[in-house]
């Protein structure tokens, strides 16, 4: 589903991403874990496609992302951690917008927003203009906007920051069915707990460079993901 | 603290202007130089302007007594020029800045956040009115008044800036609270700044140089104001009675502090305070209706720029003026462009019409801002399976849909008030459409380049840019590249085939800008 080889990506002296490879197949909740500032984030905006990539090579259903960009950003949504949408728009707007650039036919939309919507609780405030939102309505919105044209890859960037604990067992939820039905998940989050229920593999990064990864069970051993995880951040430095 | 605050919202405003530029010192001094140019260029021509109009008025007024009328109309206009610049500007900055969540966290206290933003407002306030108040001070110069009136006229200049911003802060505030429970505030806002905007122009434009004019307007405006408040604020200038005119300064002093004051109580509840507005009811029927993304993305940038009353002032006026030309040059065919006609030939006046239209032209900018406006929601169209190519065409067509209907409606206008020639008409329509197609793709190409996605408040993003600037040269740069070109065809031939001679470089520049934008401009938006 998708394949990073080598990804490098540096921001003048310094390396964001150090050669960094992972492969995540269908079926998959694929988590990312590190430390702030390890690459977590400009990893998945590279898959995403919002920043360029310099060295090494990505796939997404077999597209190349830096090749065939356009064809890659088909099989995927991407929701990041602070999802600005637009602010005079409302709701409804913004998923029909979402739904006309994703080629989306009316009975498709019609039906999965409503699903969504309703899953998610927000169908009441789709009609309400966007600048009235908190940061957890925008994430619903975000996360409607994301699931609804059935993507196979789905990227996420602390997808459960100020979501409310039903929403968040709803995302969770989601997500499980969205790889049982053939898709795969990849994203970051600082919640080791969540990330331990939740995962099928885990990924550790810390200072660019892939530290760890391996089904969950693997990387957790006999300790818990949280003992592995500072006993990684420790021996590294 | 406050200078602290103060260099933040310098910062912001430098960013603002130049974008990514503003980190390399290389880029940024030639910018900057570029931008105090162009600001100087504007500086001159409104000071000009004014330094005129009063310096004839002074001439007829003083003379026949209506002293204290120059005195008054010199308040006003510098008032309005303040005010207008400053409403919606001042309801921005103060009420709806992204960082006043972040400020009002801080151990600062409101009353100085509050201060260094209208201490910021207060900086371009006294310069709108130095561009007016120092002109009308040497037009006072010049006409040898009384020492006494001009000091006291110094005086009252140097506080109706507090004055304005006053009025300005206080009527942002009732703006602000009654539109944040409208459903349809844009709207409101817009007519009402439409109707601030067109009775100031009907005002400035009721003056004329021509002495029969003014005194024929100091004879309309005397005795309506005779008497009045407004009459008073003049005669104590014209007197240079100083006791009552430090009177009116220490009022207008007091005022600005009492609104400090009252301001900053309220300040964190008007800026965190949530809207109260009727609930849309959500239908599913209105997800129905598929576009393409090319529509879709045009619906979305026009629901941006009608959303949007900065955006739609600002960078939308000159479709408005245009209109107005066209509504006037109706109205009053048988004054201006009769007169015109009879001396420069109705096909020669066909073509002034067709570089004036264009040169309002000059000055609808809805497209130079578009990239900007994406701001931190640039990710939403990166990330989307769109062609870049699809998403600046949007953007430029977008543009080409607002503008050209009023810029069509004026061409009609003046054909009809004018009667040039078939080819002369012809192009009287075809070179603004062109010129504001060619206007468009040269505003999306650069802010391609020159853009700043960090912008705190929308204001900023669509009145401060170096991308507007540039973009305004560009437009005339290729204004005065057609004119040149035609104007040999227009000496050695004849109007109508300058007209069709100046098409063609507008022509082929619009061409140029939408492969530039399609082809370099989509490799460049996909590295923003």
């Amino acid at each position: 589903m998708l394949h990073i080889e080598q990804l490098t990506k540096r921001y003048g002296s310094k390396t964001a991403v150090d050669h960094l490879s992972l492969h995540i197949p269908a079926g998959e909740v694929y988590g990312f874990i590190g430390h702030n500032g390890a690459g977590k984030t400009t990893t998945l905006r590279t898959i995403a496609g919002l920043l360029p990539i310099e060295e090494g090579e990505i796939t997404v259903c077999g597209k190349s992302v830096r090749t065939d960009a356009l064809e890659a950003k088909r099989h995927m949504a991407y929701i990041p951690d602070d999802p600005e949408l637009y602010p005079f728009l409302t709701g409804v707007q913004f998923l029909k917008f979402i739904a006309d650039i994703r080629g989306m036919s009316a009975s498709q939309r019609t039906e999965r927003i409503s699903l969504y919507a309703d899953r998610l609780s927000l169908t009441q405030e789709l009609g309400q203009p966007i600048s009235s939102y908190s940061h957890g309505m925008k994430q619903k919105l975000a996360i409607i906007s994301a699931w609804m044209h059935a993507p196979s890859l789905i990227l996420m960037d602390e997808p459960f920051v100020g979501l409310d604990p039903i929403a968040s067992h709803t995302l969770k939820e989601m997500m499980r069915e969205h790889c049982r039905g053939g898709g795969a998940i990849f994203f970051s989050t600082h919640v080791l707990e969540v990330a331990e229920k939740l995962c099928d593999s885990i990924a550790i990064i810390k200072n660019g460079k892939l530290v760890m990864a391996g089904p969950t069970e693997q990387v957790r051993g006999d300790t818990s993901l949280e003992e592995v995880f500072l006993e990684l951040e420790e021996n590294h430095d | 603290m406050i200078k602290i605050l103060l260099k933040m919202q310098a910062r912001q405003t430098l960013h603002m202007m130049l974008g990514k530029a503003a980190k390399k010192k290389a880029v940024t001094l030639p910018l900057l130089f570029l931008v105090l140019f162009f600001l100087l260029y504007f500086t001159l021509f409104i000071a000009g302007f004014t330094g005129m109009l009063f310096f004839n008025a002074g001439q007829d007024w003083f003379p026949s007594g209506y002293g204290w009328l120059f005195f008054t109309m010199a308040g006003i206009v510098e008032f309005a020029l303040i005010f207008l610049g400053s409403i919606y500007f001042t309801k921005q900055q103060l009420y709806e800045a992204n960082d006043n969540a972040i400020l009002l966290t801080l151990p600062i206290p409101h009353s100085i956040i509050l201060s260094s933003r209208m201490i910021w407002l207060l900086i371009l306030d006294y310069y709108l009115g130095a561009v007016c108040a120092v002109p009308v001070l040497v037009s006072l110069l010049v006409l040898q008044i009384s020492p006494a009136a001009i000091a006291c006229y110094a005086l009252i200049a140097l506080t109706i800036p507090l004055f304005a911003q006053s009025l300005s802060a206080a009527l942002a505030y009732a703006l602000h609270a009654l539109t944040s429970r409208m459903r349809r505030k844009t709207l409101f806002q817009t007519v009402l700044t439409l109707c601030i905007l067109g009775a100031y122009f009907y005002f400035l434009f009721s003056f004329s140089f021509e002495s029969e004019a003014l005194a024929g307007l100091r004879d309309k405006l005397a005795p309506a104001l005779t008497g009045t408040p407004l009459g008073v604020f003049g005669a104590i200038q014209a007197e240079g009675a100083f006791l009552p005119v430090i009177a009116i300064l220490l009022v207008f002093i007091a005022l600005f502090m009492l609104l400090i004051w009252l301001l900053s109580r309220s300040f964190a509840r008007l800026t965190t305070g949530t809207s109260v507005r009727r609930r849309a009811t959500f239908r599913r029927d209105a997800l129905r209706g598929v576009r393409s993304p090319l529509r879709a993305q045009i619906g979305l940038e026009l629901r941006r720029f009608f959303g949007s009353t900065p955006y739609l002032v600002n960078c939308g006026l000159g479709c408005l003026l245009a209109l107005a030309c066209g509504i006037f040059a109706v109205v009053q065919r048988n004054a201006l462009p009769a007169e015109l006609s009879a001396n420069l030939g109705t096909d020669a006046t066909a073509l002034l019409a067709s570089a004036l239209l264009c040169g309002l032209g000059c000055t609808t900018l809805i497209s130079a801002p578009s990239i900007t406006l994406e701001g931190r929601m640039l990710w939403i169209l990166r990330s989307a399976p769109v062609p870049a190519s699809v998403i600046l065409r949007a953007k430029a067509l977008t543009h080409v849909i607002i503008a050209a209907p009023p810029y069509l409606i004026a061409s009609l206008c003046l054909i009809f008030a004018i009667r040039p020639g078939f080819t002369a008409s012809v192009c009287l329509v075809l070179a603004p459409q062109i010129f504001i197609t060619a206007c468009a793709f040269i505003g999306v190409f650069i802010n391609l380049y020159v853009h700043n996605l960090a912008w705190e408040n929308e204001t900023q993003a669509v009145k401060q840019g170096l991308n507007l600037v540039l973009t305004m040269l560009a437009a005339g740069g290729m204004l005065t590249a057609a004119a040149l070109l035609s104007l040999p065809v227009l000496l050695l031939f004849s109007a109508a085939a300058a007209a069709v001679v100046a098409c063609l470089p507008l022509l082929v520049l619009a061409f140029l800008f939408e492969r530039l934008t399609v082809k370099v401009g989509a490799a460049r938006f996909d590295r923003l």
